[in-house]
């Protein structure tokens, strides 16, 4: 009888620990903190819950997504890259200049538009390549090499503008940046696809299991034979890669190319979702940071939703952003705490 | 044990706050409520400019004057792609038109021509070689503005000497038609005078003043200063008033009295000129609001306010139809106490 | 670090005489002194290892709330006052951020960059989003108020501004206290090896904590000064420019990885970084193509230093530095 009783309660105590594990991933709270903004925003005003405002969101996420991803992944390899805007702004920029200055009529548009994509990609690889080559080869702490990077990409792209604007594309570079299919924005397909590829490629790839080998301990690493810098390289890759591709966004979004795009605002918004996604050298996931990247936005859209007709809106936003931040830091950190039942420690 | 119930506590915590701060929003959003006619947003560069604070007063007295919703909405700091996302905020959430004062011109047109798509009413301001809009409104020719800014700069220079121009950004197309026109006509008038160069201040006091200091040694014959940003005449002002050479060089340039009233009154920025941002905004706000009504623009109208009693209308490369007034003001010394902004 | 500096001046005045000047000099020196004082705050946190981002949010911050708070109160004197407020508010801060960083044992930068925003964010939306223009009669003309003075032939009367007082006596009190504190010297062994610091006995969360609160009111402080060159309290004072100090402190020597970095380094990384963007003009660069300039400029720095640095195997030296007590 008490055997009985005691085993139920084993049981009970089991799926309790089970279930606050499980309850108590980072999806699960980010999705929460996801779910919970969304309720309020749509309780404060009746414009918020509508299939506009989530195409918006859905299409503005998709930048910031891209170059969260991209940031995220240095950083899982134990870097960092800060030049993710400027790699971007870079690729739109080679992009566009073969888009307007090339003949029209020497290509159909298919290929013009085609070539120019493969382009933009290739030179977001070519400076990725530039930052892993800096960090994996010539041993530059990479918050100095990605810096450097980042002056000399958007100098780039300034000296060769002169500081102008280049526009005039075909409508088909529009429409990777505005069209829809099935109702869902293209920039949001894009985000999702490469997450899912970036996704596999994190979990269940050697690469992945490499990238994050290394991020832990470099040193262990190469020990146990994982060729670090190629690894760091390709990484860094990764993330140029990934930052090209917003770019082409940012272009067919803004039908434009200008070297100071976003500079203000998206390499704080990329670091930001990353530690809103608790990825950190070695560890960490890619759904986590496309959830922060929507999380993110969803806060953005909802301040400028409620607080439509105040010009403080944005302040407000600042405000609540950075409390957000480190709350989230900080609630993360209690329910690790909490997980594992820790030994008392004298503090 | 105790650790425990502290940590909870503490998450619990966290979680008021949140829900708080989430429930202060609508303190804040209250006119939202209030539907009325119509809705009429205004975007600009950055709402944490003086210039943009003294033209949300003439938004908020359009409101009134009108009994309509209109408001003004911008960034925290002048950047294309927050403009940008803003703009396509408040399309999401159906205002009747908009006015925009854009940070860059080509990277809003793709925005600027959706919001038109989806039956927006879409007036721009300091954009007049915008592709899509409805109208943009300027206060004056911007050619015109530049060859008056020259006429004042020629005429403190004694018409002859070296003078720079500065610009806000290289892509700002207000500034540099302005000073694109006083060049052209300094050339065509002031045979003596020459033009060192055009330099960007990034709409930055700070960067400007550095750049006029290193101008300032590099090139000791500089009488002049033609600048186009508000901050501009500030900026290189400063830098000369601590050389000590107030006297010797003339400045001046697009300001207003906030920015430059203490240098005015000490004679290093020699004369201020600028249009005022609040009428400006009142016009383009009233604009939006005739076309809402199914009214029309026409040449030589009178919109009632100060400035616009006569407007041209031109059509730009494009076909957007530019309105323009005769809203410039000069303001020196003499004047400066008329205009509190 | 040093020579290098007298080498670039040296070429820039090649090619542009004017360059060469007490004028430009003393120009160049009040152009970094905010920067070289705010350079000392980051130090501390960087020996101890770790990246605090909000320093320029927390300056614009401080000053910012203290110029309000004190013409509000109808303020007359001079600077002493906002130095003495702004940099407690600074400290104030710093201090919020030490106890959630330990309390929490989080890292400081992720949560730096929330204080980031939010400094900013309160600068605008609670007091106010506009540029202050007004000044209390005694802080009129502080931006002129120098030491010596040159004439020059070419922009007219410059000198040595009075502030560089300041950043010598923050420098010494810096030095004094990294090298012979014990505070100081935790930092360093914090820094190099946490985990040896914690054995040894170190009180790891309270060396973080004054390493943040010194940060904070060396911020507030260069806030002030920098405000008073400019003759205007913006709210969004030095924004942007957190990347650029960082560079210019690990440019001085100080490791991004913890446990090195100096006073003297940090001030002169702080020049050349002043002295390098500002050559640009008078080497007759266009204004275009600074930006590529600098980043090519700044990518064969970092090479060229880190090639120098002798590649160590990563823990095990750092544990033998610390162990045997030197830098």
């Amino acid at each position: 009888m008490e055997t009985q009783a005691r085993r139920t309660k084993d049981k009970i105590f089991l799926v309790f620990v089970m279930f606050k594990r499980l309850l108590l991933t980072h999806e699960v709270l980010l999705l929460t903190a996801l779910g919970i903004s969304i309720l309020c925003f749509g309780l404060l005003t009746n414009r918020f819950l509508t299939y506009r405002t989530f195409s918006v969101i859905a299409t503005q996420c998709a930048e910031i997504g891209l170059m969260g991803l991209g940031m995220g992944l240095t950083i899982m390899v134990g870097g960092v890259d800060l030049s993710v805007n400027d790699t971007a702004n870079l690729s739109a920029l080679v992009a566009g200049l073969f888009l307007t200055r090339l003949p029209k009529d020497l290509l159909s548009t298919g290929v013009h538009v085609l070539i120019s994509v493969l382009l933009a990609l290739c030179t977001g690889i070519l400076c990725g390549y530039l930052n892993g080559f800096l960090v994996a080869y010539l041993q530059v702490p990479p918050i100095l090499a990605s810096l450097g990077t980042l002056t000399l990409f958007r100098g780039i792209s300034a000296a060769v503008t002169g500081g102008t604007r280049i526009a005039g594309f075909p409508r088909s570079i529009s429409f990777i940046g505005r069209g829809s299919v099935l109702g869902v924005p293209i920039p949001f397909l894009i985000l999702i696809g490469s997450g899912l590829l970036m996704h596999l490629i994190v979990n269940h790839s050697a690469l992945g299991y490499k990238i994050r080998y290394v991020g832990t301990s470099i040193r262990t690493a190469r020990l146990s034979g994982i060729k670090d810098k190629s690894t760091i390289v390709i990484t860094y890759i990764i993330s140029g890669l990934l930052s090209s591709i917003a770019g082409i966004i940012i272009m067919g979004r803004t039908g434009s190319v200008a070297y100071e795009y976003g500079t203000q605002t998206y390499v704080l918004v990329a670091r930001a979702i990353v530690s809103l996604a608790a990825v950190s050298s070695g560890s960490g996931t890619v759904a986590n940071l496309v959830l922060a990247a929507l999380i993110l936005q969803v806060l953005s859209t909802g301040f400028y939703g409620t607080m439509m007709t105040s010009s403080r809106a944005s302040f407000f936003k600042d405000i609540f952003w950075g409390i957000f931040m480190i709350a989230i830091l900080i609630f993360e950190q209690v329910i690790k705490r909490a997980r594992r039942p820790q030994p008392k420690k004298a503090r | 044990m105790e650790g425990k119930s502290r940590q909870s506590k503490v998450m619990l915590a966290i979680v008021l706050v949140f829900i708080v701060a989430l429930l202060l929003i609508p303190s804040f959003g209250v006119a939202a409520a209030k539907k009325r006619d119509f809705t009429i947003g205004v975007v600009v560069k950055s709402v944490a400019f003086n210039w943009f604070k003294r033209m949300e007063e003439g938004i908020k007295k359009f409101a009134e004057d009108y009994g309509v919703t209109a408001f003004m909405q911008g960034p925290p700091i002048a950047d294309s792609a927050q403009q940008i996302a803003i703009i396509e905020q408040l399309i999401a959430q159906g205002v009747d038109a908009l006015v925009i004062v854009p940070y860059g011109v080509k990277e809003h047109e793709m925005v600027q021509k959706e919001a038109m798509d989806r039956g927006i009413i879409v007036i721009t301001h300091e954009a007049a070689r915008t592709k899509y809009a409805h109208f943009d409104v300027e206060a004056f020719i911007n050619e015109e503005y530049g060859a008056e800014m020259m006429r004042q700069l020629a005429a403190r220079m004694g018409y002859k000497g070296e003078y720079v121009q500065f610009v806000g950004s290289y892509t700002n197309d207000s500034h540099n038609q302005w000073q694109d026109a006083a060049r052209a006509y300094q050339e065509a008038n002031y045979p003596e005078m020459k033009c060192i160069g055009k330099f960007e201040t990034k709409e930055d006091q700070a960067i400007g003043y550095n750049i006029m200091k290193d101008l300032l040694k590099k090139y000791p014959n500089i009488r002049g200063v033609l600048g186009s940003a508000a901050g501009d005449v500030v900026a290189a002002g400063r830098a000369i008033e601590e050389a000590g050479l107030s006297d010797k060089i003339a400045v001046v340039g697009t300001s207003i009295v906030s920015y430059a009233g203490e240098l005015l009154r000490t004679g290093a920025v020699d004369l201020a000129m600028c249009w005022d941002p609040a009428l400006a905004g009142y016009v383009s706000c009233l604009v939006a609001y005739k076309l809402l009504n199914g009214e029309s623009i026409t040449e030589g109208m009178d919109l009632g306010v100060e400035g616009y009693n006569n407007i041209k209308i031109i059509k730009n490369e494009h076909g957007v139809p530019v309105i323009y007034g005769q809203g410039w003001i000069l303001i020196d010394a003499s004047n400066m106490d008329k205009y509190n902004f | 670090m040093g020579i290098l500096l007298l080498v670039i001046c040296a070429v820039v005045g090649v090619f542009s005489p004017s360059f060469i000047s007490f004028a430009t000099l003393f120009e160049m020196v009040r152009g970094s002194l905010a920067f070289a004082i705010m350079g000392l705050g980051v130090l501390p946190v960087l020996i101890a290892g770790e990246v605090n981002l909000s320093f320029c949010s927390v300056a614009a911050f401080s000053a910012f709330a203290t110029h309000h708070l004190l013409l509000r109160l109808g303020y007359q004197g001079g600077i002493g006052m906002y130095l003495i407020l702004s940099g407690l508010m600074g400290s104030l801060a710093g201090w919020v951020m030490g106890v959630i960083v330990t309390r929490f044992k989080l890292r400081v930068f992720p949560v730096s960059l929330g204080f980031w925003m939010f400094w900013y964010g309160m600068n605008l939306f609670v007091i106010s989003p506009i540029i202050n223009f007004t000044l209390p009669p005694g802080l009129v003309g502080y931006y002129s108020r120098y030491i010596v003075t040159v004439q020059d032939p070419v922009i007219g009367v410059s000198g040595l501004h009075e502030a560089i007082i300041y950043l010598l006596a923050m420098a010494l009190l810096m030095w004094f206290f990294l090298r012979y504190t014990m505070m100081g010297r935790g930092l360093y062994a914090v820094g190099g090896n946490r985990e040896v610091a914690v054995r040894i006995g170190y009180n790891v969360g309270k060396i973080l904590t004054i390493a943040l609160v010194l940060s904070g009111a060396l911020s507030g402080i260069a806030g002030v000064i920098q405000c008073s060159f400019y003759r205007y309290f913006t709210p969004t004072l030095f924004r942007g420019q957190e990347l650029s100090v960082l560079t210019a402190v690990v440019i001085g020597g100080a490791s991004l990885e913890g446990g090195r970095g100096s006073v003297l380094g940090t001030i002169l990384g702080v020049f050349f970084i002043q002295v390098v963007t500002r050559s640009l003009v008078y080497l007759g660069v266009k204004g275009e193509y600074q930006q590529f300039v600098l980043g090519l400029m700044l990518i064969i720095f970092f090479v060229a230093s880190s090639i120098k640095r002798k590649p160590r195997p990563e823990k095990m030296a750092k544990l033998e530095e610390d162990t045997q007590g030197g830098r």
